[in-house]
């Protein structure tokens, strides 16, 4: 059992380096976080369930990494603050070449957003989780998540230059239901 | 209680509603500019994520990392995961020195899985089927907005583009979208002839092709094919026309693709 997890947690490691690279927004923490989700979950290899989807349990394990990693996070909070100045310094040149980097604005946009939101956005529009599937991995309700990811949206196309329109005319009372 | 916040519309976007409130919202939405603006931004936004974060750069795994995992649940390799948390210690001190902040990405090659051309025609056909049944499709970029289609997908295709011209044909421009095929982004431009928009033709075109491909023609998904690959690019026109008309389209779009 051991080799079949090690074989399919390797062939998941470019997502998950997906993952860290939106959580930390550095590419040395990034991988150093990638290696730490990687030692806890071998450290856990009995918990995991082979029925079970290994992803979501990794993505699981990396998010709390991250969060319980308080101390050194606000190290980084504190550098990131410093650093969106330099980030918007940058549009000029990638005005220059509009057309070759409008993905990599798209990325850019995307990292600039609150931390909250990056998670949801990659778990749900990037990695293709469901909303309940995001909300377990996050820790956090499933309504949260839907408010995130609306936000995160509408505020990624704000921010790459797609008007974003006012509130919807309607608005109307209802149970909001998922589907199971 | 709920309102049709912005929450409900994404949830309506992914199809995370049951069917009772999809109906519900859809209508609310059809009578809503405001709701329906909101729609196209969602659905774009997701469009533009997958693309971007397919890109390679974002998914290199640290040097040596596959190896050691594999390594470290061998079978025989005793003391193997002690050595991962060494160097995992080890990584993690670097890290607090070395954070900086800003993310550099390096982009290598493109690498192409093997079989790519038939993904590409299963996904293209699938995904044209199960768009047309949608009356409007809320991630279509409008043909108004062609200048910006054209920065969009000259920015993806690497080259400058210029939206090609099958009104010879009797064809009109309508609208582009993005897929995503093998983490890939696919540009697809649709047109239409005209009183038959929910039978729409498609141009998709690939990056990253290491091969030329002549022209070939196949049927998925009740819908034809042609497929051809040039200067590192895969062309797809798709639709309810024959493989005769097709070819003849793809006849006349190869001159006004030469710039790719």
């Amino acid at each position: 059992m051991e080799t079949a997890f090690g074989r399919q947690l390797a062939a998941l490691l470019p997502r998950l380096s997906r993952f860290a690279l939106v959580l930390t927004r550095s590419r040395q923490e990034a991988d150093d976080l990638t290696q730490a989700a990687c030692e806890r979950a071998l450290g856990r290899i009995g918990q995991w369930q082979p029925d079970t989807r290994l992803d979501s349990w990794m993505f699981r394990i990396m998010q709390t990494i991250w969060l319980n990693d308080i101390r050194a996070r606000k190290v980084r909070e504190a550098h990131a603050d410093q650093l969106a100045p330099a980030a918007e310094a940058t549009d000029a040149a990638e005005r220059a070449l509009q057309a070759r980097l409008m993905l990599d604005k798209v990325a850019a946009a995307a990292l600039r957003l609150p931390e909250e939101q990056r998670i949801v956005l990659l778990l749900v529009c990037i990695e293709g989780f469901t909303y309940r599937e995001a909300a377990e991995i996050a820790g956090i309700p499933i309504g949260t998540v839907m408010s995130r990811l609306a936000r995160a949206r509408l505020s990624l196309m704000a921010m790459i230059g797609e008007a974003g329109g006012g509130s919807a005319g309607n608005v109307i009372q209802m149970e909001s239901k998922w589907q199971s | 209680m709920a309102v049709l916040d912005d929450g409900t519309l994404a949830a309506f976007a992914d199809g995370e509603l049951d069917a009772t409130t999809m109906r519900l919202v859809a209508d609310l939405v059809a009578r809503d500019p405001a709701a329906q603006e909101k729609l196209r931004l969602l659905h774009t936004s997701t469009g533009l994520l997958r693309a971007a974060f397919a890109d390679p750069a974002f998914q290199q795994v640290p040097p040596g990392l596959a190896a050691r995992v594999e390594r470290a649940v061998s079978p025989g390799r005793i003391g193997g995961r002690r050595r991962f948390v060494g160097a995992v210690a080890t990584a993690l001190a670097a890290g607090v020195v070395g954070f900086v902040g800003g993310v550099t990405v390096d982009r290598g090659p493109v690498r192409l899985h093997p079989g790519f051309s038939d993904r590409l025609l299963n996904e293209v056909a699938g995904y044209h089927v199960a768009y047309a049944q949608v009356a409007t499709p809320l991630d279509e970029v409008p043909a108004r907005k062609t200048a910006q289609i054209e920065a969009w997908f000259g920015g993806l295709l690497h080259r400058p583009f210029r939206v090609p011209t099958l009104a010879g044909a009797g064809l009109v421009f309508r609208g582009a979208r993005l897929l995503v095929v093998d983490g890939r982004p696919v540009t697809q431009l649709l047109y239409s002839y005209p009183g038959q928009p929910g039978r729409p033709l498609g141009l998709c075109i690939s990056a990253g092709t290491p091969r030329s491909e002549a022209l070939r023609t196949v049927r998925r998904e009740g819908v034809n094919l042609a497929l051809w690959g040039r200067g590192g690019y895969t062309f797809v026109l798709v639709g309810w026309v024959g493989t005769n008309t097709l070819t003849t389209l793809a006849g006349d779009l190869r001159p006004q693709l030469s710039t790719l």
